[in-house]
């Protein structure tokens, strides 16, 4: 590790900071272009049903109406995570399938005119009886979502290492429970908007409020049924993604399809109760979970059965299932694990990636599961972890190779926040109020290899004046990548962070990219800025070397200045350099160029789980303690600390900002979000009553290290943010054990299920 | 979202209001309620008839005799900090940071709050959402959604501060077209969801007049809610104590429970039990029983009925205890 750098690891201000907080920057529904017009979806008002026939006569006909698409003007192409099983059409074809599914689209003058228009279209449906419940959906005789799916079964696996029957007979102690999660929403502030404009040589130039615009541009040519060559997807700022903007939606499709027909620019923004009620959700989940110990808390077998609701649509839901599934066997060290995974199909909302994709709905249930066993077997919950705890150089039972590792570390050190918080508890309060502490532990992935694409890009172009422009394919949807990707090649090349300016996505000129998910940018692409910057500045030390009459392999580059190793004054300024480079004799072109994947992974075999899904996994240890009011039964979390191995951080702000976020969104989590459903028909679309925790709900957050230097990351970092979300959940559900005796296996824990719980217990 | 047409006027005196009143207009005030349900295309009044430009419904007046008279159009925020609330009623300054969040407090008026239209979460969806579903007993139609037996809407009064006023025995002026009429607040809701209030669409609540406090009063407002800001509440209790602080018997006793049905509810057994006892707590409970009694939340907020019924109990002896923390001898 070298020391003394200028910009990586220091506390330094976002690079869109500014422009943020001011409100200068533009989102996809800020922009607009001469002409343009404004969509609107219509949207099925059924959980299920059968299109007879739309009629849309009468919207065509109203004055400022351009035009009204229906799946009658598609080819019929389906969306899906795994592309041969594609189920999900952009405008529904013979079905709609739940409440919100589009089914049309107008294109008019005004937003107000095709609202009006909307009303116009008639759909004749024939309605199908609906499941909304996944349980009854897995039922021989219930309605079939899709038909090529028996039982609604969308996906499933089963995955199983070791010997899981036979290590239950050698354990001393074995319990079985059952979990529940609801379903909640990413919660991203911008709703889903785009902007599309074809032009009339037959090319496609799209906006929108996509946090892997490269989903979008190979689907869209799919869908289209266009060329990759024709499409240009260009990202403007993203407000907030959380897994719920990577993939391609209605209002994408509809707004570019809308386009061709018009000739003229569409835009379409959705509302954000069309948000809360009509597209992507997290998985709500039943969780049946069997766990074996030995006497002295060594875990030796996990059997899990897990049924995730999926919604309508396939979605990305065969690699969430096989998330939920996987991750059984981290952090903690498991000889013998069997997890059966079904995804089902329902009326409702499909089920997508949401920040920590799956993997906190079965580690919520491990590791709640973790502390009840510890509290009957006398053990102390922090002891239990750290004996079987995951170190460096182990590897997983399906495959997964540990290498940094700073989790045992991070389990010591929340034994000291623990012991330090019992003392410093305030002693005489109110009898009423409970106070309890609890933790809970993750590992996660940073960028995972995955089938298909994955390969981050990046090109540096560097100015006369020593200024330098980045460019990759990754998109930074608020978690703060532009500013690490930018300090990366700052550092690289001996700038500061000023000096760097960030071009966002455009599919014309940025290198192809695979989208902002499994917490890959900063590792991944942030590697791939290492080698582009490398490879300019080795460009420039081959400039540096003739000037300086030194070896290029001596020639350093640092602050600005370009020197020769050992004698710093021995050199010159960078932008001194950059000229030379430009003006001397046939001139440079200044252009680095980078790639980067992580490789030589044995990559997942989806059907057996087994392989190693990323270069390297981060981990930690989350503490939280909790108020449980025993009178009107909420639940408050006071404090929180996370002690947490992100390998070495890039930019501690960012990274502070980004776990405060995944610890407060923990909180909704765990105690106030749900969508509420009525027959298929989300009751609460709003944030009103949708409650994801305010700036007032928030509590203290202590961030402490137990970093590790990662040979592998970019600068030694790993993945920040994301993993830490897995384990929030369990350590406020523990805390509240610890308070109150009752182990809750059902989240949101609301106040009444605490009251009920409460005295049940007395009852007893 | 846009807001659906409509025709603005905003007319200087009330009298001009009064009369611009046609068919389907509304007053607005904040708009903080209005324009919600106008996107949500809840609500569609072809005319919006703006109060703001009539200064003398933003005046905060003081007198011995009548106490405050607070003009509806004061802002949540003025209510606040203005120096004479302050001063005389420092108790409902306080209540105002347990409305919505700020953004809200510096748009809702006082007189808004009051005439808050009652929520459910069946009515209150966006209008696609309801599409499939008949118009319940507040959209004009004939059903309840919530009470699927039953002829009544059971729509919420969800606002804040009608309950301690109540409590503290306020009374409000309505002027009319040809008339005007004073009475107590507790008269001014209807007890139908489908309209909270008592004002004719050509009235307007014109003065809000809470009377001086006895020296020997203690006052609380209690919320239930899920979140520590932005939520609506799930219950509200208000309590008002005049005790003889001689003997520390009750003289007066005033208890409001909100946001269980479509009024405010006035527990009139809570003040004959309380009137001439000292407060202990069996009698406290007994109280909290009574009132328990009288609340009826039903299923139409995220948020079980059986929760709130169960929190009126517990809110009302937390209420009764901070209106007597002035006594501490008590």
């Amino acid at each position: 590790m070298e020391d003394g750098y200028v910009n990586i690891g220091k506390r330094l201000p976002r690079v869109d900071g500014i422009i943020k907080a001011t409100g200068e920057a533009k989102y996809a529904a800020d922009l607009s272009m001469p002409g343009m017009l404004h969509g609107k979806i219509l949207r099925s008002p059924y959980p299920h049903a059968r299109i007879i026939n739309i009629d849309a006569d009468k919207a065509k006909r109203l004055p400022g109406v351009r035009a009204v698409v229906t799946g009658n003007d598609t080819i019929g192409f389906k969306a899906g995570g795994i592309s041969a099983r594609g189920d999900e059409p952009y405008l529904a074809l013979e079905k709609v399938r739940f409440i919100g599914d589009g089914v049309a689209a107008v294109a008019a003058i005004d937003e107000e005119t095709a609202e009006e228009a909307l009303e116009l279209i008639e759909v004749e449906y024939q309605e199908l009886p609906a499941v909304v419940d996944p349980v009854a959906a897995m039922n021989e005789d219930s309605p079939l979502v899709h038909e090529h799916a028996p039982r609604n079964i969308s996906y499933k696996t089963d995955l199983s290492y070791g010997d899981v029957d036979k290590a239950f007979k050698k354990c001393d102690y074995v319990r079985e429970d059952h979990f529940e999660t609801a379903s909640i929403r990413h919660g991203f502030i911008e709703p889903h908007a785009a902007l599309a404009s074809w032009d009339l040589s037959g090319k496609l130039s799209f906006w929108g409020s996509k946090q892997s615009p490269y989903f979008t541009y190979r689907n869209m040519a799919k869908a289209l049924g266009i060329t990759l060559s024709r499409i240009r997807i260009v990202q403007p700022f993203i407000g907030g993604g959380f897994g719920g903007k990577n993939e391609m939606f209605d209002v994408d499709f509809s707004s570019a399809l809308l386009s061709r027909k018009t000739g003229k620019p569409v835009r379409i923004v959705v509302s954000q109760e069309e948000v809360l009620f009509a597209y992507r959700q997290r998985h709500p989940t039943i969780i049946d979970i069997k766990t074996g110990l030995k006497k002295d808390g060594t875990i030796m077998a996990v059997d899990a059965h897990i049924i995730a609701d999926g919604g309508a649509y396939l979605s990305i839901g065969a690699m969430s299932l096989y998330l939920m599934c996987s991750f059984l066997c981290l952090p903690y060290r498991l000889p013998n694990m069997r997890a059966r995974g079904y995804r089902v199909y329902t009326n409702t909302q499909p089920s997508c990636a949401m920040r920590g994709h799956g993997v906190p709905q079965s580690r919520f249930a491990a590791e709640v599961q973790l502390d009840m066993a510890a509290g009957e077997m006398g053990l102390d919950p922090m002891e239990i972890r750290l004996k079987n705890a995951l170190g460096p150089h182990e590897t997983t039972p399906n495959g997964f190779v540990i290498t940094s590792c700073g989790f045992e570390e991070s389990i010591i050190e929340g034994k000291k926040v623990i012991e330090k918080w019992r003392k410093d508890r305030p002693k005489d309060g109110d009898p009423n109020i409970k106070r309890g502490i609890g933790v809970g532990c993750y590992g996660f992935v940073v960028g995972p290899r995955v089938a298909g694409h994955n390969t981050a890009g990046a090109v540096i172009k560097v100015h006369e004046d020593g200024g330098v422009s980045l460019m990759t394919g990754s998109t930074d949807s608020g978690q703060g990548s532009d500013t690490a990707l930018s300090q990366i090649a700052a550092e690289v090349l001996g700038v500061r962070l000023e000096d760097v300016r960030y071009g966002m996505v455009d599919s014309d000129i940025t290198p192809v990219d695979p989208g902002t998910y499994g917490s890959r940018v900063t590792f991944i692409t942030g590697n791939a800025v290492r080698v582009a910057a490398e490879d300019v500045k080795n460009q420039l030390a081959e400039v540096a070397a003739k000037t300086l009459e030194a070896n290029p392999r001596d020639i350093r580059f640092k602050d600005r200045r370009v020197y020769v190793a050992g004698s710093p004054e021995r050199g010159i300024s960078f932008p001194r350099l950059v000229k030379i480079a430009q003006y001397s004799g046939a001139g440079k072109t200044l252009l680095g160029r980078g790639y980067w994947a992580p490789e030589g992974l044995k990559v997942v075999n989806l059907e057996t789980g087994r392989g190693n899904m990323s270069a390297t996994y981060s981990f930690g240890t989350q503490v939280s303690e909790v108020e449980v009011n025993t009178e009107t039964g909420r639940s408050k979390v006071i404090r929180m600390a996370m002690l947490h191995d992100c390998g070495t951080p890039i930019n501690e702000m960012a990274m502070e900002g980004q776990l405060e976020g995944s610890a407060i969104g923990g909180i909704g989590h765990t105690l106030t979000e749900e969508i509420i459903r009525k027959d298929g028909r989300t009751m609460n679309p709003s944030f009103l009553e949708y409650r994801m925790p305010t700036a007032l709900d928030a509590c203290n957050v202590e961030i402490l290290h137990t970093d590790t230097y990662d040979d592998v990351g970019p600068f030694g970092a790993k993945e920040s943010g994301e993993g830490i979300q897995v384990s929030v959940v369990p350590s406020i559900v523990n805390a509240i054990y610890d308070a109150v005796g009752i182990p809750f296996k059902k989240i949101p824990i609301t106040p009444l299920m605490v009251l009920d719980a409460l005295k049940d217990k007395s009852g007893k | 979202m846009s807001l659906p047409k409509f025709e603005f006027v905003a007319p200087k005196t009330v009298a001009g209001a009064i009369s611009l009143q046609k068919d389907n207009a509304k007053f607005i005030a904040g708009g903080t309620d209005l324009l919600v349900a106008m996107k949500r295309r809840i609500s569609s009044p072809s005319v919006i008839i703006d109060l703001n430009k009539i200064s003398n419904l933003k005046r905060i007046k003081w007198n011995k005799k009548d106490g405050l008279r607070i003009g509806p159009l004061i802002t949540l925020t003025q209510l606040k900090e203005n120096p004479l609330v302050g001063k005389h009623l420092p108790g409902l300054s306080q209540i105002v940071p347990l409305i919505s969040a700020p953004q809200l407090q510096n748009m809702g008026t006082i007189g808004g709050n009051l005439c808050l239209d009652a929520r459910c979460y069946y009515y209150n969806q966006p209008v696609f959402l309801k599409k499939k579903r008949e118009p319940c007993l507040k959209a004009g139609g004939q059903v309840c959604h919530v009470v699927k037996s039953g002829n009544r809407c059971h729509a919420v009064y969800s606002g804040d501060m009608a309950a301690p006023l109540m409590a503290l025995g306020t009374r409000v002026k309505i002027t009319g077209y040809s008339k005007t009429k004073e009475l107590a607040l507790r008269k001014f809701f209807s007890g139908s969801g489908i309209k909270p209030n008592i004002l004719k669409s050509d009235e307007l609540l014109t003065d809000i007049i809470v009377p001086p406090q006895p020296e020997s009063s203690g006052f609380s407002y209690r919320k239930l809610r899920l979140r520590d800001t932005l939520d609506f509440p799930l219950l509200g209790v208000a309590v008002f104590i005049d005790l003889d602080e001689k003997d520390g018997r009750c003289k007066d006793f005033c208890l409001i429970l909100s946001a269980v049905g479509p009024s405010p509810v006035v527990v009139e057994a809570a003040t004959k039990m309380m009137r001439g006892k000292r407060m202990t707590p069996k009698l406290m409970d007994r109280v909290a029983r009574e009132a328990q009694k009288k609340a009826h939340p039903v299923d139409n907020a995220a948020s079980s009925p059986g929760y709130r019924r169960e929190m009126v109990r517990v809110l009302i002896k937390k209420a009764i205890r901070e209106a007597l923390i002035p006594f501490s001898k008590v």
